[in-house]
């Protein structure tokens, strides 16, 4: 049937058919340009986001391996240095070579008087107290030997006294030597921490 | 040319001429204004007055028209034969299906729309046929006004049953009926590749066939009078059968062999030693057998051009082409010609009859002429009265059926656009579904990212955990190790002693914890940070330690230059002398002193 003469002929098929084709394009707007333009942007987002994830990821990778590696020279240097120095497991071979070294220094001990240790903070600190007599000269001697073999030591006091009137160069010696030691390897503190 | 009509390629429907000799089918393409050849099928039919009783005698009763008995088993057979594309059929008709009547309408009629002059022509050619005009399927044209004429338009008509026949026999066959075209229409179409004849030329078209001839004469472009003309090509044929006493067939084998040829001599006498007729001599005794006939039509053609410029006395007779299956007839333009002083040819492609338009691919015979001219006039894109080269054309398709063909194809056409755009939705929705999960893929790939850096921040912390601890620990070493600045200074202290300065006692208290520049009040704290344990007076921030020295002096130069060498070295602070007396030291006067100071140590 034709519904339309002029300026077009139209048929009644064409309606229909329009009507067919309108369908189809709004169910194409609806199934997949809308669709279409929401993946895109998602992709669009997406695609930018795992851009700047994956530099940031490298960023992190490269950041890693480096603090790893700084660390795992910190881990050598205070492994060494914890090997060097003294703890509460030492302290006796410690005494021992205070008196070999004065001896060494030709002073002669009269009192070796190791106190208990106490903490102090991340370490152990013990005095000891030693008498005895020798020329002062042998005694700086002494401290400068036992500085340079332990450095975890300092003079805690220290008494120097001659007669004046003596004829040998002898003084009565009397000093305090603080050890600073670490906490024993296998004590739960051991490391200690800031 | 337009872009379009170099892309697009037009075909026309499949064109069928059924004749009493022959049928003929043609189908054109043409794309970008080169008109080429699809296909060609023709199919001789041999005579036989055995076969054919209307044959055997000259004036016998003719048989049923060759159209209005055809098989449309055998065409949808020709069909499926040769390589012609879709179903789209045209056929040509000529007299005595399709009948021609000059008619006048008035111009007021002529102005309506095209529906309203075909009711009013149809019914004036009812009333002109007595016939019903229900059963009347009627085109027309528009006649040139001539002088004296009265007929403004030429009606094309056609049995309207027989029109619907021939749609449903094709329709059966799964073809579909397109044109119906009349013969005149598509010879005088033809023509015009020929030739292009001017305003005022005035020729015609006689389309010779077996049992009927038409005369259409054209008056510039338009076929303006149709005429049925006494003349066939089965008389002819009976004729030569009844003077040479041969049978039908090899009277009509003998005519196509030799011809016609104009001869003023008649039958040659006989010569000793020679048969009665030589075969070169046969045209000339058909030509003297046919004589009378062919004068009857020349002056029959020339009567019809005389009536015919009786109405254009301006225009001049220019040519006359003959077409059909007679027009094969050799010699027959010759002696047309000579006949009527007009130039003759026949509507066929060959070299010496140059055409101003040639279609190439296409080989023109004079009997498929009617079939091209209506593929032709199918295929034509501008119609002749929008000044197309062609004549006028109709198509006598019912328009019930044309708008049931057009309704069917339209529908076919938007059922195919919609499954075209159903699968393209399908295919681009599947895409999307695809890119949809492509994305999903890819917020799983930045999730998992995110995962991995997150993973690598906790790593991260982990590590500047790990190495504030080691961090930790080294501090922890570091703070145990201890200056030892006491043999340096001792030393120092035993160097530079000015002469005259002896030491006889040193004592260094323990450390106390470093009160900075306070003022002298300050002092009586010390006691009290002295009386506490010694870790908890190690506390960051530096210790003082105190430090006495007791000593002789020669004189008291020597002790203040000794205390400012004191006060001078470094750690050494607030050095003040204490006591300074004179005493007798190893038998002599000596300045017993003693000396207070501090030193600086530095923090654990």
């Amino acid at each position: 049937m034709i519904i339309c003469h002029r300026p077009w002929k139209i048929y009644d098929v064409d309606a229909v058919g329009a009507a067919g084709v309108l369908v189809f394009v709004l169910a194409a707007i609806w199934l997949v340009l809308g669709p279409w333009q929401r993946t895109w942007n998602s992709y669009r987002r997406l695609a930018d986001e795992r851009m700047a994830v994956g530099a940031k990821l490298r960023d992190d990778v490269a950041k890693l391996e480096q603090v790893d590696q700084g660390t795992k020279d910190l881990e050598q240097t205070v492994g060494d240095q914890l090997a060097r120095a003294p703890n509460a497991d030492s302290y006796s071979r410690l005494l021992s070579r205070i008196t070999d070294v004065a001896k060494e220094c030709q002073l002669e001990l009269l009192s070796v008087a190791p106190q208990p240790a106490t903490a102090s903070g991340a370490y152990l600190v013990s005095d000891v107290q030693i008498g005895g007599r020798g020329r002062s000269r042998d005694f700086i001697l002494f401290l400068d030997r036992l500085a340079q073999e332990n450095p975890y030591q300092s003079l805690w006091a220290c008494s120097l006294s001659r007669v004046p009137t003596a004829t040998e160069p002898l003084c009565d010696l009397a000093w305090t030597i603080r050890m600073y030691l670490l906490p024993a390897a296998n004590d739960g503190r051991a490391g200690g921490g800031s | 040319m337009t872009m379009v009509g170099w892309l697009r390629q037009r075909r026309s429907a499949i064109t069928f001429d059924f004749g009493a000799a022959g049928i003929r089918a043609f189908q054109l393409t043409q794309r970008g204004g080169c008109t080429r050849l699809c296909d060609a099928l023709q199919l001789e039919r041999t005579p036989s007055a055995e076969a054919d009783p209307s044959l055997a005698e000259p004036g016998a009763a003719k048989g049923p028209p060759a159209l209005a008995t055809f098989d449309a088993a055998q065409l949808a057979r020709m069909i499926g034969q040769g390589r012609f594309d879709g179903e789209d059929v045209a056929l040509v008709v000529s007299p005595p299906e399709a009948e021609f009547f000059p008619v006048q309408l008035a111009e007021a009629v002529l102005a309506q729309p095209a529906t309203r002059i075909l009711q009013a022509l149809t019914w004036e050619v009812a009333q002109q046929s007595r016939r019903s005009a229900d059963d009347l399927e009627v085109r027309y044209w528009r006649l040139p006004l001539g002088r004296g004429t009265q007929a403004n338009v030429m009606a094309a008509v056609l049995p309207a049953k027989l029109a619907a026949e021939w749609c449903d026999l094709l329709a059966r066959h799964r073809l579909s009926l397109r044109r119906i075209e009349v013969a005149p229409c598509a010879l005088v179409r033809l023509a015009r590749q020929a030739w292009t004849p001017a305003e005022n030329d005035l020729w015609g078209v006689l389309d010779l066939g077996l049992r009927h001839s038409t005369l259409t004469v054209v008056v510039g472009t338009v076929p303006t009078y149709i005429r049925s003309v006494a003349a066939s090509t089965r008389q002819w044929t009976g004729l030569l059968a009844a003077a040479f006493e041969v049978p039908y067939a090899v009277a009509e084998q003998l005519k196509r062999e030799h011809g016609v040829a104009p001869t003023n001599r008649g039958i040659r006498a006989e010569a000793a030693g020679h048969s009665l007729l030589r075969a070169s001599d046969l045209p000339g005794a058909f030509s003297s057998v046919l004589l009378e006939p062919l004068r009857t039509l020349a002056h029959e053609v020339g009567r019809c051009f005389g009536y015919v410029m009786q109405s254009f006395p301006d225009h001049g007779v220019k040519r006359l082409f003959v077409a059909g299956g007679g027009a094969d007839l050799r010699g027959l333009p010759a002696i047309l010609q000579a006949e009527l002083e007009v130039p003759v040819s026949t509507l066929a492609t060959g070299p010496d009859v140059p055409w101003e338009h040639p279609l190439p691919d296409v080989h023109v015979v004079p009997r498929a002429a009617a079939a091209i001219g209506a593929a032709l006039l199918d295929l034509e894109a501008v119609p002749a009265s929008r000044g197309g080269r062609g004549a006028p054309g109709v198509n006598l398709v019912p328009a019930t059926r044309r708008h049931a063909q057009a309704c069917v194809r339209r529908r076919v056409a938007w059922v195919g656009s919609c499954a075209l755009l159903a699968a393209l939705l399908a295919l681009t929705w599947g895409a999307q579904r695809i890119a949809a999960s492509a994305v999903v893929q890819l917020g799983n790939e930045v999730a998992a990212l995110d995962a991995q850096r997150a993973e690598f921040t906790r790593r991260m912390a982990a590590t500047n955990a790990r190495r504030a601890q080691l961090l930790g620990r080294l501090q922890t070493v570091a703070a145990a190790r201890r200056p030892q600045a006491w043999p340096r200074r001792l030393v120092t202290l035993a160097r530079e002693a000015p002469e005259g300065v002896f030491l006889t006692g040193i004592t260094i208290a323990t450390p106390v914890r470093d009160p900075g520049p306070a003022p002298v009040q300050n002092r009586e704290a010390r006691p009290v940070a002295a009386g506490r344990p010694p870790a908890q007076r190690a506390v960051a921030g530096g210790e003082m330690q105190s430090v006495r020295l007791l000593g002789y002096a020669l004189d008291h130069g020597a002790l203040l230059q000794f205390l400012a060498t004191l006060q001078r070295l470094p750690g050494w602070r607030q050095v003040e002398l204490i006591r300074a007396t004179q005493e007798p030291y190893r038998g002599a006067l000596a300045v017993a002193f003693e000396l207070e100071g501090r030193t600086q140590e530095e923090r654990p």
